[in-house]
């Protein structure tokens, strides 16, 4: 009987990134208590002082790309310890801004970073190339976005906590901004990713009269050849639409046909 | 999985009698003609806005349909332009919540509601309303939401009398005369063509037309050959267009008369045990619309998605209504963003050799 009204175990820990995801889940303001009441959160090293790092957790949610060989050990040291695990975040789910380095040579990126220094990058500081978690262990669920929003992570949390089997939102970005009847931005020969990414977001970027520029990450459907056309015949240069393409989940894109490898020169 | 509600029984229950033929079914031999003097039009509106709510199309970036709160708001009203978004938003809104349950009970949410009045609504879009109706107000299994909304709400249309431009082509469509009133502009006066009694009811003090006279239905320069599309189910009569297709769901979403639905639940973070139903608009192109259990997907492919939607609106609706389920609006072709022109594909290239 215990057992069953024990509050789920919940992790929040973060690998290479900025921590702006794991604030999205603070950020639910209102509703923070309602969350701390309902789950025990037993590690949050960005809020807590006394964290558990050895689990077991119900739930561990991962913020951060892949990006050295510490990130390597922590995440397999969670994925051993966690019945669910979330990669929360375009950095979690897609490798996001640091990706891009992978379609650069990488020491010319680190040289550039670190200047001199490069050269000492080792043990667990050692880089590997910047990678979603799933390339490394397996992952539960996927929530991506940069920073992920609110009603996402919330409706995720809710559907977990009564046992139903969490559904992401998979439509593109066009369908909220269609509900939210936004004149199209790319009907009016402008910039817009929103045909090729997921949306979740409810059109906050278009909604204001700026183009989606991709940081939810790819739909699974995505037609790039046509979305490329469209964007083309509005006057966006490829080199940039690759720059777009590459920008937030470049190895997605890459795996999903697009020919951005080669379009886009180093820096 | 999402729910469409024509199940078998359902379109079987009617024998292929369209059930608009109630709306029109009560004029009971009185003049279906009025006369309505231009500066009579505003007082008209403001008197609908005192009945209840009223919305028309406003133009600013584009035409919308959208409530008209104050007397002088009226002005802004638009006669020249075709809605983006079609009017059934106010009968099968984006989202809406079926029943709550609260502390262990359930609540359901259909509410008495207040009068509406949707003003300016084009031929294609009142056509649209029938077809809705005859899925949603089965005579066995009528839709308690959908009934609510429908009950409370009075169309009154506006004919076009050119066609507003090129992708329009309701004028080769089946177009049916359902609607409360049509306003069918005469110069200085619109005829006002009364199909109903809550029609009638809003112009009984207006003077009768003289004339016999029936406004007519628009024309159009696109024309849909009205070839039947069993012949042509085969991939290859698809590929071309969906090649074009990026999946952006615009066609459906805009769609007057796609009305498929998911539900989902919405729970209190608070108290698991409480929370929302909600019934949500879904699509056939997305590939999540016919995913089940276990991951299989009954059309796995977005040809395949394409197929059923073009399919559906002209031949599957048709062959249990007997009559198409697209009324010309042309919004799946002006808003799509390769501008696929299925009228075109089927016009010119769904013939055998």
């Amino acid at each position: 009987m215990t057992e069953e009204k024990r509050k789920p175990r919940i992790a929040i820990h973060s690998i290479t990134g900025c921590a702006g995801c794991q604030l999205t889940i603070y950020f639910i303001k209102d509703r923070l208590l309602d969350f701390l009441g309902a789950v025990d959160l037993v590690a949050a090293p960005m809020i807590k002082g006394k964290n558990d790092d050895d689990g077991p957790y119900d739930v561990c949610f991962v913020e951060g790309s892949v990006s050295n060989r510490r990130d390597l050990e922590h995440l397999k040291k969670w994925r051993a310890q966690s019945k669910v695990l979330v990669a929360l975040g375009t950095c979690a789910t897609h490798a996001n801004v640091q990706g891009i380095k992978n379609f650069h040579d990488a020491r010319t990126v680190h040289e550039r970073v670190y200047g001199q220094e490069a050269a000492n990058l080792e043990g667990g500081s050692a880089p590997v190339a910047p990678t979603p978690l799933d390339e490394h262990v397996k992952v539960d669920y996927k929530i991506s976005g940069c920073p992920p929003e609110e009603v996402e992570i919330l409706k995720f949390i809710k559907e977990f906590l009564t046992g139903m089997h969490p559904r992401i939102y998979h439509e593109p970005v066009c369908v909220e901004c269609t509900k939210r009847e936004i004149r199209c931005l790319l009907e009016d020969g402008k910039e817009c990713m929103g045909p090729l990414i997921r949306g979740g977001c409810n059109a906050l970027c278009p909604g204001v009269g700026h183009g989606c520029t991709g940081c939810h990450g790819p739909i699974e459907e995505a037609n790039i050849p046509q979305t490329i056309e469209l964007l083309k015949a509005n006057g966006v240069p490829l080199k940039l639409i690759n720059q777009h393409l590459q920008k937030y989940a470049g190895l997605a894109f890459d795996k999903l046909g697009a020919a951005i490898r080669k379009e886009v020169e180093g820096p | 999985m999402s729910v469409s509600p024509c199940s078998a029984q359902s379109l079987l229950a009617h024998e292929g009698k369209p059930l608009n033929s109630v709306m029109a079914s009560d004029r009971r031999g009185e003049r279906l003609g009025k006369i309505l003097r231009k500066d009579q039009l505003k007082p008209l509106f403001q008197a609908l806005q005192r009945k209840g709510s009223l919305y028309a199309p406003v133009k600013t970036d584009m035409v919308r349909f959208q409530e008209i709160t104050t007397p002088e708001d009226v002005d802004a009203i638009d006669f020249s332009g075709h809605a983006f978004f079609p009017p059934k938003k106010y009968l099968l809104p984006n989202e809406e919540e079926l029943f709550a349950i609260r502390e262990g009970e359930l609540r359901e949410t259909v509410a008495e509601l207040d009068q509406q009045f949707i003003v300016n609504v084009r031929m294609c879009d009142l056509n649209a309303v029938g077809i809705l109706d005859n899925l949603y107000l089965d005579p066995e299994y009528p839709d308690p939401y959908y009934r609510a909304k429908r009950d409370a709400t009075t169309f009154i249309g506006l004919n076009c009398v050119h066609e507003l431009d090129e992708y329009c082509f309701c004028g080769s469509m089946d177009l049916q005369r359902e609607y409360d009133l049509l306003l069918h502009d005469l110069g200085e006066a619109y005829y006002v063509d009364v199909r109903s009694d809550k029609g009638m009811a809003l112009v009984e003090g207006l003077p009768d037309a003289e004339d016999d006279f029936t406004p007519p239905l628009p024309r159009t320069s696109k024309v849909l050959d009205p070839k039947g599309l069993w012949p042509f189910y085969a991939d290859k009569w698809w590929a071309g267009d969906n090649e074009l297709c990026v999946g952006c769901q615009r066609c459906t979403t805009l769609c007057p008369t796609c009305f498929c639905f998911d539900v989902k639940d919405d729970l209190d973070l608070d108290d698991l045990s409480s929370g929302k139903r909600l019934r949500v608009i879904d699509s056939c192109h997305s590939p999540d619309f016919t995913r089940v259990a276990g991951g299989h997907d009954f059309r796995a492919s977005r040809l395949q998605r394409y197929r059923h939607r073009v399919m559906h609106k002209l031949q599957y609706y048709k062959d249990e209504f007997k009559r198409s389920m697209c009324t010309g609006c042309g919004r799946c072709i002006r808003y799509c963003h390769s501008k696929i022109d299925f009228v075109k594909t089927i016009n010119e290239e769904f013939v055998h050799e």
